[in-house]
């Protein structure tokens, strides 16, 4: 083993040190600095495992009546490679572009490629635990329906796409890494994961609504020649080989997965680098000089105490905080992406009366309904926890500052944002009287919401750290909930919109319900707030 | 004033603080000394409000830590030995933020800020994001905000980490003069030096129980040395110095 790493140029006890190390710190999760957290490491790994078997069981009961092999594993490489992107948009990201370790290991005698390999590896290692932990139930599955031949052949196909989308979002990020200097990585950074993250979320949606339309009838696939643009058709084409069905193009597709997944690790070896986590290090100096601008906005709205420091301190985090801002503007792609949908799909067909408002485009009042929780979980886990200790040594009101942050979002991000889909559904619609009834309606439920997920988790701003693997877990969970909620809506919506004395009754309750939230709130914040330790 | 009775502190099975009296009155400046791990920090926690104690009390400027906390945070200012700040915002942005979580009004929040960034030599790195500054500029932002709101009581841990000699000598005056005024200043410090030539009174510190208190001579007279680095070394060295590193400088030549 050591003579074999040490031909690629990679110290084999170095790489088992940084590697073993790496895990471990994952494993224990980042300290939590409050003392009702401790232990939650474990019910962390507990939850992911529970999650991603649960969405692995869901995944397994869709794909039962699809009678075409070729298509059910095409759908199941497509799930498994966009969750492995999504994870490695909202988790992995850090394990990527991590600046700190060249502060830890820079004057150490590790060289930049065993440092690689230790990355890489840990990235595989989470990639294909989430891959064995979300398939295991389709497989077996598969297995029982197929036998066991069909199995494996799966499991290949899942583990192939999987590891090809993890390799191709590192090489991604390495590759714009090098070509830019430091000044300009972190805007392109920015700019990365909103394309990737649209190119993740459109691009499953857009595999889902192709195969279910083409297929919807029969479930059968329309093997046209688009399949040698799917990349989930490539790792696929494993199992349509084992069931011995598949052509000359399906081998080729085959053998071309294979080969891509030899260039993708060729090309990365060498790329991420000490010299690389060198780069991010610059970048975090980087417009030392440049002078910041003084946060005045809304000054009206959060003009002291509690709220003005909260704001002082969103602002402040979003302006440079890449992964807030990430975590804040990845609904935009989301929602132009649902709009697009939605238009092609014909559901944005103007509406005849306000009633039929709440059935146009669902899947954009999903993503208004899913942004407070992105928000608040934004707004809790940062790197930049430890600095929380301020708030426990400074005689500010928690409840106060939980409200405050609350406003905040809705004054900064959630109020614009949803005033920014009503114009563009008013502008698609032409209908502005229903439009502003549903956005109304939304409006109040989405602010629920974001109370309801204060109320979930009562953690003051930015005290939290990251925990990995669970944003993306998290995001896949509340897709579903979301979802569900998205579907009520559009049942329920016309028989309220319907009459004027039930759209004011709906507000009325929303209404309601967001006073006496608010005050639940507050007696939940006063009582969690005195077990509160701060432990940094 | 700070005055803690029988204050005790676990973690599990792990004792950090045993039965500790400590009083600080207004116009002094006590050093509290231990080696590490003795339980300074668990200690300042524990006067902060970071962190309950298991037993015992707590009393800051007359407010008990657990049963009145906010006025307790409401009078006093912390520096912490390794002070995490919110790197994003500039200089002036944090100062504005700590000023607002103590409910300074507008005005005088903006009066300190340019006067305390005055004091440090920050003027021209107010509009600068922390995540910029040095290690010293970063201590002067967090004895800034210690500052900010005119405390009653300063609980002061390793204050002078990375400042410059003339910083320093600026921070000494500073809190001398504000224990003349009448503040009350507890200073953790392992520089013994500094800490024997500003404080009035010291209390040393072992596995979480008090070892020695008093004056520095009083110490170094209790403890028969000379100085109170020998003194130190006697209450809470539990090896022979001397020996230790020798042992250790012929184990490397063995190597």
């Amino acid at each position: 083993m050591k003579r074999w790493f040490a031909r690629l140029g990679i110290d084999y006890v170095q790489w088992k040190t940084l590697t073993r190390t790496a895990l471990k710190l994952d494993v224990r999760g980042a300290p939590s600095l409050q003392s009702r957290r401790r232990g939650s490491a474990g019910r962390s790994i507990f939850f992911q495992i529970a999650l991603y078997s649960i969405m692995g069981t869901f995944i397994a009961v869709l794909l039962a009546p699809v009678q075409d092999l070729y298509l059910a594993a095409i759908l199941l490489v497509a799930y498994v490679m966009f969750m492995v992107g999504t994870a490695a948009l909202l988790d992995y990201n850090a394990t990527i572009v991590s600046p700190e370790d060249y502060g830890i290991l820079g004057y150490r005698p590790v060289s930049s490629r065993t440092y690689f390999a230790a990355r890489l590896t840990n990235v595989l290692i989470y990639t294909s635990a989430m891959i064995l932990l979300f398939a295991w139930v389709p497989i077996l599955v598969l297995s029982i329906k197929h036998g066991v031949g069909i199995g494996v052949a799966a499991m290949a196909a899942v583990c192939g796409g999987g590891t090809a989308t993890a390799l191709a979002m590192v090489a991604v990020y390495a590759w714009i890494l090098r070509a830019l200097g430091p000044r300009r990585i972190k805007m392109a950074l920015t700019y990365l994961q909103l394309a990737a993250s649209t190119l993740v979320y459109g691009g499953y949606f857009l595999i889902t609504r192709v195969f279910t339309s083409s297929s919807r009838s029969v479930w059968e696939l329309h093997r046209g020649p688009w399949l040698i643009v799917c990349p989930p058709a490539w790792f696929a084409s494993y199992v349509d080989l084992a069931s011995g069905s598949g052509s000359r193009r399906e081998f080729a597709l085959a053998a071309f997965s294979v080969v891509l997944l030899g260039a993708l690790g060729v090309a990365l070896l060498g790329r991420l680098s000490l010299g690389y986590a060198e780069r991010l290090g610059a970048a975090m100096t980087a417009g030392d000089r440049k002078r910041a601008r003084p946060s005045k906005r809304s000054g009206w709205l959060f003009r002291g105490g509690e709220s003005r420091a909260v704001a002082l301190l969103v602002w402040g985090q979003f302006r440079n905080d890449t992964k807030f801002q990430m975590g804040v503007l990845a609904i935009l792609p989301m929602t132009i992406i649902y709009m697009i949908m939605g238009l092609r799909q014909g559901e944005a067909a103007a509406p005849g009366a306000v009633r039929d408002i709440g059935r146009t485009m669902p899947l954009v009042s999903l993503a208004m309904l899913l942004f407070p929780s992105m928000l608040k979980s934004s707004l809790i886990r940062s790197d930049a926890y430890k600095a929380s200790w301020v708030f426990f040594a400074s005689p500010s009101d928690r409840a106060r500052l939980l409200r405050s942050s609350q406003n905040v979002l809705v004054v900064t991000f959630l109020l614009p944002y949803i005033l920014l889909t009503g114009l563009a559904m008013m502008w698609f619609y032409h209908q502005v009287r229903a439009v502003v009834v549903h956005l109304v309606v939304i409006g109040l439920l989405s602010h629920l919401l974001l109370q309801f997920a204060t109320l979930f988790e009562p953690d003051l701003p930015f005290s939290k750290p990251v925990d990995k693997g669970l944003s993306s877990a998290r995001i896949f969970a509340l897709t579903m909930l979301a979802g569900v909620a998205a579907t009520v809506l559009a049942f329920v919506t016309p028989s309220i919109y319907a009459r004027p004395p039930a759209v004011l009754l709906t507000c009325g309750l929303l209404l309601g319900g967001t006073i006496l939230l608010d005050r639940w709130m507050r007696l939940r914040v006063e009582r969690e707030a005195a077990a509160l330790e701060f432990l940094g | 004033m700070i005055r803690t009775e029988q204050l005790s502190k676990s973690y599990g099975n792990i004792q950090a603080l045993v039965d500790l009296d400590l009083t600080v009155e207004p116009g002094e400046i006590l050093g509290f000394l231990g080696p590490n791990g003795a339980g300074k920090s668990t200690t300042v926690k524990i006067l902060t409000g970071l962190i309950r104690p298991s037993a015992g009390r707590a009393l800051v400027a007359g407010f008990d830590v657990v049963e009145t906390p906010l006025e307790v945070k409401q009078r006093i200012g912390y520096v912490p030995e390794t002070p995490a700040l919110y790197e994003s915002l500039t200089a002036d942005e944090y100062l504005e933020f700590v000023a607002c979580l103590h409910h300074l009004d507008a005005e005088t929040a903006a009066t300190r800020r340019s006067e305390l960034l005055e004091l440090f030599g920050l003027t021209e790195e107010a509009g600068g994001r922390l995540a910029t500054f040095s290690k010293g500029m970063r201590q002067k932002v967090v004895l800034s905000a210690a500052l900010m709101h005119n405390p009653e009581v300063l609980i002061l841990d390793e204050p002078l980490d990375g400042l410059d000699a003339n910083t320093a000598l600026i921070v000494k005056e500073l809190l001398k003069r504000m224990a003349g005024q009448g503040k009350t200043i507890l200073f953790s410090s392992h520089i013994l030096e500094v800490v024997e030539r500003m404080c009035t009174r010291i209390v040393i510190i072992q596995n979480g129980r008090e070892v020695a208190k008093g004056t520095s001579a009083e110490i170094v007279r209790s403890t028969a040395t000379h100085s109170l680095e020998e003194a130190f070394s006697k209450l809470t060295g539990v090896r022979d110095v001397g020996q230790v590193t020798a042992e250790f400088l012929a184990s490397l030549d063995r190597a």
